[in-house]
């Protein structure tokens, strides 16, 4: 008797204990998405009630992801959870959504898991770039729905948690409290009538691996959400990536080259599909490298296709990297076409022909870009530089007979128009715009002495920053062709030789051409060139590619492109592009997948630009591109003391011999990969810190300092040939917090610092408390005065001594507009004034010296110019301010930041309107020439 | 007695097979554009001749991006796509193309597809030329518009359009600022074109006398952009501008009327004043009335033919047939109840301001009514489908008497006016992005350079 009654008793305290456990524990369901427990198109719950349904083609994990997981892509299947609706209903003491996924891509709303109906329910999901839940609840009717700051990384295990309590909902991501807020308190609605699914909202479809959901009826504590993280972080597969890469070169229409590296020799392998994820093997290593390199072919154009690298880490278990996208659309010629056969019979002359081809060519250097060949007979030196070059070859011949003969033997061989063409016209008044070629021979001169008729035409139409003529006229000797080459108010070019009957004359860098290195021009930030040559009206002077589709949507407020020595590079999208500013040659183009970077007037550029090296930051690191071929020659890291994955490359200049950068970390950077268009004060407006600020050796990388003191505001980060300066916030809580993409706490214990470039030593510092900067804050170097712009209902202007950091003036004064980044403007520097729509102002003393400059109709700022100001009204336009004449280029228009540069005495505007709605006739990348000529 | 009446039989079936033997002598057959003939073939078609130009098809233009990341649209339609194969004329026996890839005319004999004659221009051929009275008329990139002997070749006069001879690198060849990218439209002794791209540098449009080439008027027109076939009326013309709207034009003095809204695209067609243009950004076609600059209908679709009382149009996945005349009474009724809502939206507004509530109420109650009688009469418009079925045939769209011709991926159909089967197909290379119809054959010109003749066997 005794021993039934304590069984009874036992089994009665473990059910009671049971029953006090799962009432503690207060879990729904919990469901693992392993594929071993399914079921026929049904997933059971792991843990407490209800099933997944899963309908349409899924994809399971690969065993190589060490962790079983769905991939879900709602466009063909739906995954439903049944059998939780009633205890979502009967909810009372709060509630918890749980998950552990891995975002392949994201869009502009998603879900991980949600029950919407029109505009109320619950939903864990992602916005754009950041994890964010949504509740709605018995008194506040709609879902609210609540961002974390930080973006989310694609391809890397989450582990985000949304709980409401009935007075607070909370989001954490990673174990980590990421947003909470009192703003939608009450009972949590779930409403009856809307299944709970995953993956998706509305309409909307993002692309995610989920492991493990969970739903609770209470809201789990800050510590429970922390264990749980805790527990299983480990067990998940770390974020796989290359050493380096990958990168892709287009090799032509239907090719592709692959580069990446690893850390260890290993045998790697491409999976490739048109589908998510693919599966595919495309290509595999013969034998372990560390250095991989595969060639796809049997692309077709205009198809998004997917990959992924697999290769062993340093454990040696193989891996996967995240899925990468490339678009196959080549809207460019990888490679001219080349030139095959002989359109001409062999004679005396085939031989001289070559020879001095092959001789121009070796000794120019030039090898690419325009060429033009002056009294060009039937293009027989046309014919061989084409052949042995990557040239298009112009032929300006004015007999129409040689013209006929010419075009019809190219022909034949395939070579006319996509390679060589022909103008009837003669030399004396050249039919082409300034600075068009690249180099510039003489058919005439070589077979019949016929020197050109102008040489100031051929000075006209050379390229600056490298164009060449190369004449080849054996029969005139040094001193003629001397005579014939007079060009004394051109002081750029240098007579190279003037033997055997060769000239060679080297255009250099175009006297008062400006150029633009930086984000706003120069490290110190004037946004404004010194270009002497432009103003007035412009013409074209080329237009064409790259079009709106490899170009990043107009809104994301993207990098400017830069421009030096006649070169012009553009980011795309996840793109670069290295081209001929002077004639829009497409010289080199690479794919990037991790390059991405948006948002400026909250951040900075990712990019910058010396003679020898295009300085690009890729996630942790710096890469130094050769800007004439676009290989990579070098690769730095912003913070090589930490883990990979802990920091980002953040700002970016050159000053000297010096590359200065900053660490950010991880997650701070705005991506802008959805359609953002950061025109407003919500999260977008939040600025990205950096953690250190340090200086390398632009030459070996060598580290030659670092600064870590507070955290520094990268958009007032600026520099000057002795100094670097910005503002930073020593707010201990700010420090000892992870968020680096901060709002108006930024402005607490703020200190605005000089430190001495060369040693990164302090020069002066003051504490400081600008007004606000809740839309932007920027600052400004120009002659020994710092200028700190800030925004918050108004502009506020603050002119300070450099040297000493001791205020000199200030003024405010109100915007024009709120939208179309009318209050967020960046000053732009002109000599001693300062313009900051809608006014302008002298540098030092801070006097108001104009009202009201012209009106932009749109979004955008201002680029400036010695004699002029270039920006977007509605389409492209130029401000004359010596003649305060405004000129709308109608037709064409530019992105939502600065991509108008005046530089090289000309105006390059790469296409930057992609995705614009707006039925601007024209999208196009596309230069200009100033009208009138000094 | 025999061999007449064997004769005559003969001279039946051949008749039967070509009832009306017509040229193809512009684009889509006609300055409406409609891509109707009268001309029937007799199905099946053989496969008869190839033409594989030396060079495929350069455009002018890329793509557009992806999506509208602000707005959320995705897989945006290219509208500049007036040159994304090389469009085909017929007549005289004779098949006629512009290159542009190496700047050529060519004349092709429409039998054997051989090659009779080639003309080099100075610029990319980005547009079908026109066929008249044994001449021929074309635009180039190189702002001229040329006046050839249909025959031989042999150029009779060239027009120059452009005001400088510069050339520059555009759209990756050496072209003038003022391209003529309208074709040339050809109506009793004058011949009309445009020349210009950026609107700042200025465009044009010009009239010349077809026998000499001189020179009429010409009109500069602020803001045009003009870029697709130039349509005509009996008096008017319109010009579309890619991806701009299009702009309407009087024939006889060139005086600029107004242009149209819309969101843009190179399809266009007319019928009788009434334009049809688009697809826009995600493949919608707009009608508008005379005079209108807001559309009266819209039609999902890539490209449409219009006849007396019948519509039909394709989609990337559907070709359909709609009963055009109720479709249009209901759309004009619709588009009426929607401009009296607006009107009464603006009423109330005023109303609101002046503080006349009572008024403004009602007002808004009047607004309400009509855009429930909008909405009422939308939800009638699926009716007037008189057939709808899969095709996979998305890029171009004539009709040959009772035959429906439609240009897919690698492959052209032709569907039954009646019900919309399928009743014949042949193999092509590349995109089929225009066909023509004369002289008993059908071309198919491909993205791939590819010019493909059919015939009846």
């Amino acid at each position: 008797m005794p021993y039934r009654f304590m069984t009874l008793l036992s089994l009665s305290l473990a059910c009671l204990l049971h029953a006090v456990t799962v009432r503690a524990e207060g879990c729904i369901a919990r469901w693992r998405f392993e594929k071993d427990r399914l079921a026929g198109n049904s997933l059971p719950a792991a843990e407490g009630q209800g099933a997944i349904q899963i309908t349409g083609p899924v994809t399971w994990g690969a065993a190589e992801d060490a962790l079983p997981c769905l991939y879900i892509d709602q466009r063909d299947n739906k995954v439903e959870v049944q059998g939780v609706g009633e205890a979502l209903s009967a909810l009372r003491e709060g509630f918890s959504v749980e998950a552990w996924v891995n975002i392949d891509k994201t869009t502009e709303w998603s879900g991980i898991i949600g029950q919407l109906s029109g505009n109320k329910g619950w939903q864990l999901g992602y916005r754009q770039s950041n994890f964010s839940f949504g509740v709605s609840t018995e008194n506040v009717g709609e879902i609210r729905h609540f961002r974390a700051r930080e973006s989310l990384e694609w391809g890397r295990w989450y582990h985000v948690v949304g709980t409401h309590d009935g007075k607070e909902t909370r989001l954490y991501v990673n174990g980590r409290l990421a947003n909470a807020s009192q703003a939608c308190p009450g009972r949590m609605l779930a409403p009856a009538d809307a299944p709970v699914l995953i993956g998706t909202r509305e309409d909307f479809y993002g692309r995610l691996w989920v492991h493990e959901i969970a739903l609770h009826s209470r809201a789990l504590s800050e510590g429970e959400v922390a264990a749980r993280f805790q527990e299983k972080q480990g067990s998940l597969p770390t974020h796989i990536r290359p050493k380096l890469g990958p990168i892709l070169t287009r090799l032509d229409e239907s090719s592709v080259r692959i580069r990446w590296e690893t850390d260890r020799e290993c045998v790697s392998e491409i999976l490739w599909g048109e589908s998510a994820p693919p599966t595919r093997s495309a290509w595999k290593d013969a034998s372990p490298t560390n250095r991989h390199e595969a060639i796809l072919t049997g692309l077709e154009d205009k198809k998004i296709y997917h990959y992924r690298l697999r290769f062993s880490d340093d454990s040696g278990a193989v891996r996967l990297s995240r899925i990468f996208e490339f678009d196959s659309s080549l809207d460019y010629a990888a490679k001219p076409s080349p030139v095959r056969g002989e359109p001409f019979p062999a004679d005396e002359l085939s031989p001289i022909y070559s020879r001095v081809a092959e001789r121009i060519l070796a000794e120019t250097g030039v090898h690419r870009g325009y060429c033009l060949v002056l009294d060009a007979g039937k293009g027989r030196l046309a014919h061989a530089l084409a052949e042995r070059s990557e040239l298009k070859v112009v032929c300006l011949e004015e007999d129409r007979a040689l013209v006929d003969a010419g075009r019809t033997a190219l022909d034949q061989i395939g070579a006319y128009g996509t390679r060589i063409t022909f103008q009837r016209a003669d030399s004396e008044k050249l039919p082409f715009p300034d600075y068009l070629f690249n180099l510039i021979v003489s058919d005439g001169a070589l077979v019949s002495g016929k020197l050109p008729k102008s040489s100031a035409e051929v000075a006209r139409a050379l390229r600056p920053s490298g164009g060449v003529l190369a004449l080849e006229a054996p029969k005139e000797s040094a001193e003629a062709l001397k005579a014939w080459w007079e060009n004394p108010s051109a002081p750029e070019f240098t007579v190279e030789k003037t033997e055997n009957g060769a000239l060679r004359v080297r255009r250099g860098d175009l006297p008062g051409g400006g150029e633009w290195t930086h984000q706003y021009a120069d490290p110190g930030n004037t946004a404004c060139s010194l270009d002497q040559h432009v103003k007035g009206n412009l013409e074209v002077l080329w237009f064409g590619r790259p079009g709106p589709r490899p170009m990043v949507d107009r809104g994301t407020r993207s990098p400017a492109p830069l421009s030096r020595n006649g070169m012009l590079f553009v980011q795309g999208d996840r793109l670069l592009f290295g081209m001929d500013a002077y004639n829009g040659s497409i010289y080199w183009s690479v794919n990037v997948p991790e390059l991405r970077r948006a948002n400026m007037p909250r951040d900075g550029s990712n990019m910058t630009l010396s003679d020898d090296g295009l300085f690009v930051a890729v996630r942790e690191s710096c890469w130094k591109f050769d800007p004439e071929s676009g290989e990579v020659l070098a690769v730095w890291p912003a913070a090589p003391e930490t883990p990979r994955d802990d920091f980002d490359w953040g700002y970016i200049a050159l000053v000297g011999g010096q590359l200065l950068g900053s660490a950010v970390r991880r997650g701070a950077l705005f991506i802008g990969a959805d359609g953002e268009w950061y025109d407003r004060t919500d999260e977008e407006s939040l600025k990205v810190t950096s953690d250190t600020l340090f200086a390398l050796s632009s030459k070996t990388g060598e580290r030659l300092w670092e600064y870590r003191k507070g955290l520094i505001i990268n958009p007032t980060i600026c520099a000057s040939e002795t100094a670097v300066y910005f503002l930073e916030s020593r707010n201990p809580s700010l420090l000892a917090g992870e968020d680096r993409r901060i709002g108006d706490e930024l402005f607490t214990d703020q200190f605005q610092v000089a430190l001495d470039i060369r040693t990164g030593k302090v020069l002066w510092e003051k504490s400081v408390r600008f007004e606000g900067g809740s839309w932007v804050l920027y600052q400004v170097y120009a002659k020994d005065t710092l200028v700190v712009l800030a925004t918050t209902d108004k502009y506020h202007l603050h002119g300070i001594d450099a040297r000493s950091g001791d205020s000199l003036w200030e003024q405010h004064y109100s915007w024009r507009k709120d939208n179309h980044g009318g209050s967020m403007q960046h000053p732009v520097v002109i000599e001693g004034t300062i313009f900051a729509e809608p006014n302008a102002y002298e540098l030092r003393t801070g006097k108001l010296v104009r009202e009201n400059i012209p009106q932009r109709d749109k979004c955008g700022t201002m680029s400036g110019a010695a004699n002029a100001i270039v920006c977007r009204d509605y389409y492209h336009t130029i401000w004359d301010l010596e003649t305060d004449t405004w000129t709308q280029l109608e037709g064409v228009r530019a992105g939502c930041w600065l991509n108008i540069l005046p530089v090289g005495g000309i105006v390059v505007a790469p296409e930057a309107s992609s995705g614009c709605f707006c039925d601007h006739p024209i999208q196009t990348s596309i230069a200009f020439l100033p009208k009138e000529k000094d | 007695m025999r061999i007449v009446l064997a004769g005559i039989v003969w001279l039946c079936a051949w008749s039967a097979t070509r009832a009306v033997a017509e040229d193809w002598p512009t684009h889509r057959h006609d300055f409406a554009r409609s891509g109707i003939t009268a001309e029937t073939l007799r199905l099946p078609l053989q496969a008869s001749w190839v033409h594989v130009a030396k060079l495929p098809p350069q455009p002018a233009w890329p793509g557009p991006a992806r999506s509208d990341g602000w707005h959320k649209v995705e897989n945006l339609k290219p509208r500049v796509i007036f040159d994304w194969a090389y469009h085909l004329v017929a007549a005289g026996g004779a098949v006629f193309y512009g290159s542009s890839a190496n700047d050529k005319v060519y004349a092709l004999d429409s039998a054997t597809g051989k090659e009779r004659w080639s003309f080099f221009t100075e610029g990319p051929v980005r547009l079908a030329p026109t066929y008249s009275q044994g001449k021929l008329f074309v635009g180039a990139d190189d702002g001229r518009v040329y006046c050839l002997e249909a025959a031989d070749g042999n150029l009779i006069w060239e027009f120059d359009a452009a005001p400088s001879r510069t050339r520059l690198p555009g759209n990756n060849r050496l072209m003038s600022l003022w391209p003529v990218r309208s074709g040339v439209v050809v109506q009793g002794q004058n011949a009309y074109f445009t020349a210009g791209l950026f609107p700042f540098e200025g465009a044009s449009l010009c009239a010349v006398q077809v026998a000499d080439g001189k020179e009429l008027w010409r009109h500069p027109v602020t803001g045009m952009a003009p870029q697709g076939y130039l349509l005509a009326s009996s008096e008017r013309l319109f010009m579309p501008t890619g991806r701009g709207t299009p702009y309407v034009f009087d024939k006889k003095s060139g005086e600029f009327l107004y242009t149209i809204e819309g969101s843009g695209g190179t399809f266009c067609l007319l019928t009788g004043d009434q334009l049809i243009y688009g697809p826009g950004k995600t493949g919608e076609l707009d009608a508008f009335q005379p005079g209108d600059r807001d559309e009266v209908a819209t039609f999902q679709g890539n490209q449409m033919i219009v006849t007396g009382d019948k519509s039909f149009l394709h989609t990337d996945t559907e070709l359909r047939a709609i009963d055009r005349t109720r479709y249009m009474e209901i759309s004009l009724r619709r588009a009426e109840a929607l401009r009296r809502a607006e009107d009464f939206k603006k009423e109330s507004r005023t109303q609101e301001r002046d503080g006349n509530t009572e008024a403004a109420e009602k007002s808004r109650a009047r607004q309400r009514e009509l855009e429930a009688k909008a909405n009422e009469l939308a939800a009638e418009l699926p009716k007037c489908v008189l057939w709808s079925k899969e095709c996979a045939h998305p890029y171009s769209l004539i009709l040959a008497g009772e035959t429906l011709f439609a240009g897919g991926t690698d492959s052209v159909g032709g569907f039954s006016t009646e019900t919309g089967e399928q009743v014949w197909r042949a193999d092509v290379v590349g995109r089929a992005l225009d066909l023509a119809v004369a002289d008993g054959r059908l071309y198919v010109s491909t993205d791939k350079g590819r010019i493909h003749a059919f015939a009846t066997n």
